[in-house]
């Protein structure tokens, strides 16, 4: 298996002021292959969202390289990183990453608001197949707060596979769920791995959902 | 169109009042631009005109108003014509008085404008038919009087035909011979207000000279007093005329040379466009702090909401895209509303046979219109691409991050 992520950091720096900065993820090196299902856990500020950021090309502002998919996306444009972003990267995230004003569809159609018209390829009958699968056909016309905490879930990962991604980046996707419905949705996940071979990275504070990985990284505060 | 229908409908009229607010602002802007531009434009057509009207060693009349009562009368005024006759070469003429004569078997007021020799010889008339006025004739009970008509009155009263007219100038019934067509849009600039135009498509050209002066009532002799160019003469001469008037009748006119006249157009010009100038700065730094706000306030508010667009696939140069679709959405409407309020404006003016405003060219705007709607299309590029600029400055400054939905 071929590598799709090659990231050197050699630190993140957060600054307000000089005085203030605070520096992480400091000479931080990480290979992900296709296919791989990866967790990163670690404690609150070490830096498992500002990973993310960085690897959902949401953030360029470090010190270090970083390859996806062979490229060097620090020389991408922000066009460029936006279409990687629409296409090839899925945001699992808590059942929050909603748009309220938005119908349950409206929200999992988003993706398909910003792909090129060139670049098209929506199939209503796999889209029928997902909703079904996911489970929350009943929903789909309901906005975000007529919904149930787990339904959200659900509608936060159908949108982030409706366009079939590469890799799926998971931040915290079950802290809010009951144990029935963080089943669910880790499920879900992996058989997106299994049918797909998507990758797939989740930032987890529950060593139980972790665990359920090919491979834990744990994140430590820089001496 | 998906994303841009989204934006339109989930952040731009979030806040609908300020959304209005900024098109009523845009449109004042515009239609004052367009104002502006049209000023700026028929003041440089008219000074262009008014070289040949007031040449060189020439001094133009301008009525000095003062609470003074004016001693008028017939025979005062025809004693100041004589003086004027006698002593100097002048060009005069009079204009806004209205007639009636049958178009189309309907009654229909048009103007008619009273030249004299001089006004015609400097006015450099191009016709398009017929013959050039001719002043050598005697203003008699049965004299047909020649005159030149306009381009589109023509077409019911060609060469050779005749109108008979009453008018506030002579107390009877004269008749007209139309003796020539003018040029379509030939327009006559006023002697002091270089950016009015009178066009005289619909109107009649009469010719004045010494026996209509004797016969003409006080209507055409007074007006024609103030709008006096006296020509090849110099200052002392042309005050002696002001001193003759006064003391006639009690009208205080002082004639400027063409150096003051101009002098004093520009200023009368400059201080309007400055005034102006001002206020539209003042609008449009209103209309841009209001349109930024609002974007950003509704980004701000919908933080979470920007931050799961660019996570699925929103790009800071298709947001861009957006922006510049949508202020031209709302420019292109403003424009469009000025477009149809001159449209109209001169669709009434043309109707009415309003000299002011008849002048009618493609799509019902005179050229000096479209060059006026040109400009305020370049002002709105101008304008919409600062808005649209600073807005992207803001927004990129707005931190985005994973942690936002958590």
């Amino acid at each position: 298996m071929k590598n799709i992520i090659e990231i050197n950091i050699n630190e993140k720096v957060y600054s307000k002021k000089k005085e203030e900065s605070l520096s992480i993820l400091n000479k931080f090196n990480l290979e992900v292959k296709e296919g791989e299902k990866l967790s990163i856990v670690g404690e609150s500020g070490v830096g498992k969202t500002s990973l993310l950021n960085i690897l959902g090309l949401i953030d360029s502002d470090f010190d270090g390289t970083y390859r996806l998919f062979g490229e060097d996306t620090l020389k991408l444009n922000e066009k460029e990183k936006a279409k990687l972003r629409n296409k090839k990267i899925g945001f699992a995230l808590q059942e929050s990453a909603l748009i309220d004003s938005l119908s349950i569809e409206e929200n999992i159609k988003l993706p398909l608001m910003y792909i090129d018209s060139k670049d098209q390829s929506f199939d209503q009958k796999e889209y029928n197949e997902m909703i079904h699968t996911i489970g929350i056909e009943s929903i789909l016309k309901k906005k975000p707060n007529q919904c149930s905490g787990g339904q959200r879930s659900r509608a936060v990962f159908a949108r982030s596979i409706i366009m079939k991604p590469n890799i799926i980046l998971s931040d915290e996707p079950t802290s809010s769920l009951d144990v029935e419905n963080k089943e669910k949705i880790m499920n879900l996940l992996f058989k997106m791995n299994e049918k797909y071979n998507t990758t797939i990275i989740t930032v987890t504070h529950d060593l139980e959902v972790a665990n359920q990985h090919d491979r834990v990284i744990r994140l430590e505060r820089s001496k | 169109m998906r994303a841009f229908k989204f934006f339109v409908n989930k952040i731009f009229l979030r806040k609908i009042v300020l959304c209005i607010s900024v098109i009523f602002l845009m449109l004042f802007v515009n239609y004052t631009v367009f104002s502006s531009s049209r000023t700026l434009i028929s003041s440089y057509q008219g000074s262009k005109q008014m070289q040949s009207m007031n040449p060189e060693n020439s001094y133009v009349g301008m009525e000095n108003v003062s609470d003074d009562e004016q001693d008028i009368s017939e025979e005062k005024v025809q004693e100041v014509y004589k003086y004027l006759e006698k002593n100097c070469q002048y060009s005069m003429y009079h204009e806004g008085e209205m007639i009636h004569i049958p178009i189309n078997n309907e009654i229909t007021e048009i103007p008619i404008t009273y030249i004299n020799e001089e006004y015609y010889k400097l006015s450099n008339i191009e016709l398009s038919k017929g013959k050039k006025l001719n002043f050598d004739f005697k203003f008699s009970k049965n004299a047909e009087i020649p005159v030149l008509v306009g381009n589109e009155l023509a077409k019911d009263y060609p060469i050779g035909s005749k109108i008979k007219i009453k008018t506030g100038s002579f107390d009877k019934k004269i008749v007209l011979k139309v003796s020539g067509v003018l040029k379509k849009d030939f327009c006559y600039t006023n002697n002091r207000l270089f950016c009015s135009q009178e066009y005289q498509n619909f109107s009649i050209i009469f010719p004045v000279n010494r026996s209509v002066i004797k016969n003409a009532n006080l209507d055409l002799l007074e007006n024609g007093l103030y709008n006096l160019i006296i020509l090849n003469t110099n200052k002392e001469s042309a005050n002696k005329v002001s001193k003759v008037i006064k003391d006639k009748l009690n009208i205080n006119i002082e004639f400027m040379s063409r150096e003051q006249n101009k002098a004093f157009f520009d200023d009368y010009l400059y201080s309007a466009i400055r005034f102006i100038g001002i206020i539209v700065g003042i609008i449009l730094l209103i209309t841009m702090s209001i349109s930024i706000w609002n974007v950003i306030v509704s980004v701000r508010l919908m933080k979470k909401d920007f931050t799961i667009s660019l996570l699925t696939g929103l790009s800071y140069s298709k947001l861009r895209k957006i922006l510049y679709s949508f202020y031209t959405l709302m420019f292109s409407a403003d424009t469009m509303i000025v477009f149809l309020i001159i449209f109209f404006d001169r669709k009434r003016a043309w109707h009415e046979k309003n000299s002011y405003g008849c002048i009618y060219g493609v799509l019902g705007l005179a050229d000096k219109d479209w060059m006026a709607l040109l400009i305020v299309i370049v002002v709105d590029v101008i304008v919409g691409t600062i808005l649209v600029e600073s807005m992207m400055y803001k927004i990129k400054k707005i931190p985005i991050s994973l942690g936002v939905l958590q």
